[in-house]
């Protein structure tokens, strides 16, 4: 679990700043590769965060964000030792999680 | 708790009752340490991309982008801030944070005009996020930014001009 992605979140005052970079290809299907031939479209579609079980994002994502996605949120009312979790699943089914508690 | 014997040698040979009884119950017990029960995602189901906004994400003019989000009726604001760089270097690689000022925005979606599927990204604010997000876009040429806000079922919209000197849907 949580091969492909690396989640933190540090508190700001009273506000969790939680970044995540996941690692995927994000390919739009126009590339070609080494031997010429299109590679096939395949993309994150959904990430979800939570916040001690609540989720505080929804995103839904295309073929146009980067290769290797980052996101990043900012969740009030936060406190170290607060439980922080990513779920994504890609166009192919694949998925992954990763979980993070929050550090002052 | 290891079952006495392994599952693939017990066969109730045994003619006694009592030998065929204690049989079946370390099988019982074997055939529940050895069912293969798939793996639990936490509590709640398994995130599913059903919910994706197909009809969004697919639409290939920005007319059809906007209409698919509702947008077509979006209000101009200037509680939306957008930060990028006004020239970016690597349209591949884009950093843009988006800020929302308008009271009870619930999401927001990120338009790039000129990509081959304007519609880029929609986020979903609940239980105590800030309107607020930071994200790396591809963006394939020279053009208009825009982002949507939906606030209690009221759509806003702000727009960015930006130039890419290499461009990054390739």
């Amino acid at each position: 679990m949580a091969d492909t992605t690396r989640l933190s979140a540090r508190l700001r005052q009273d506000t969790a700043d939680i970044r995540a970079l996941i690692m995927h290809p994000m390919e739009t299907g126009n590339r070609r590769d080494a031997k010429n031939q299109l590679v096939a479209l395949h993309f994150i579609q959904r990430v979800q965060i939570t916040h001690n079980g609540r989720v505080v994002l929804d995103a839904q994502l295309s073929q146009a964000v980067a290769r290797d996605p980052f996101v990043g949120v900012r969740v009030r009312g936060a406190k170290p030792g607060d439980k922080v979790t990513l779920a994504w699943v890609d166009n192919r089914g694949g998925r992954d999680s990763a979980e993070a508690v929050v550090t002052a | 708790m290891k079952p006495r014997v392994p599952f693939d040698t017990l066969h109730p040979v045994d003619a006694s009752r009592r030998a065929a009884v204690r049989h079946a119950a370390t099988a019982a017990a074997a055939l529940g340490m050895m069912s293969w029960l798939p793996p639990l995602q936490a509590q709640a189901p398994a995130l599913s991309a059903a919910d994706w906004n197909k009809a969004g994400f697919e639409a290939k003019t920005l007319p059809d982008a906007i209409r698919q989000l509702g947008a077509g009726q979006a209000a101009s604001s200037k509680d939306i801030q957008i930060d990028i760089q006004d020239v970016i270097e690597n349209g591949a690689r884009a950093r843009i944070e988006v800020t929302s000022r308008i009271p009870g925005t619930q999401s927001l979606s990120i338009i790039t005009d000129n990509n081959p599927y304007p519609l880029a990204a929609t986020f979903i604010f609940a239980n105590g996020a800030e309107p607020y997000v930071s994200t790396l876009l591809k963006i394939a040429e020279s053009g208009t930014l825009r982002v949507i806000v939906n606030a209690g079922g009221k759509l806003f919209m702000t727009t960015r001009d930006v130039r890419v000197t290499i461009g990054g849907c390739g």
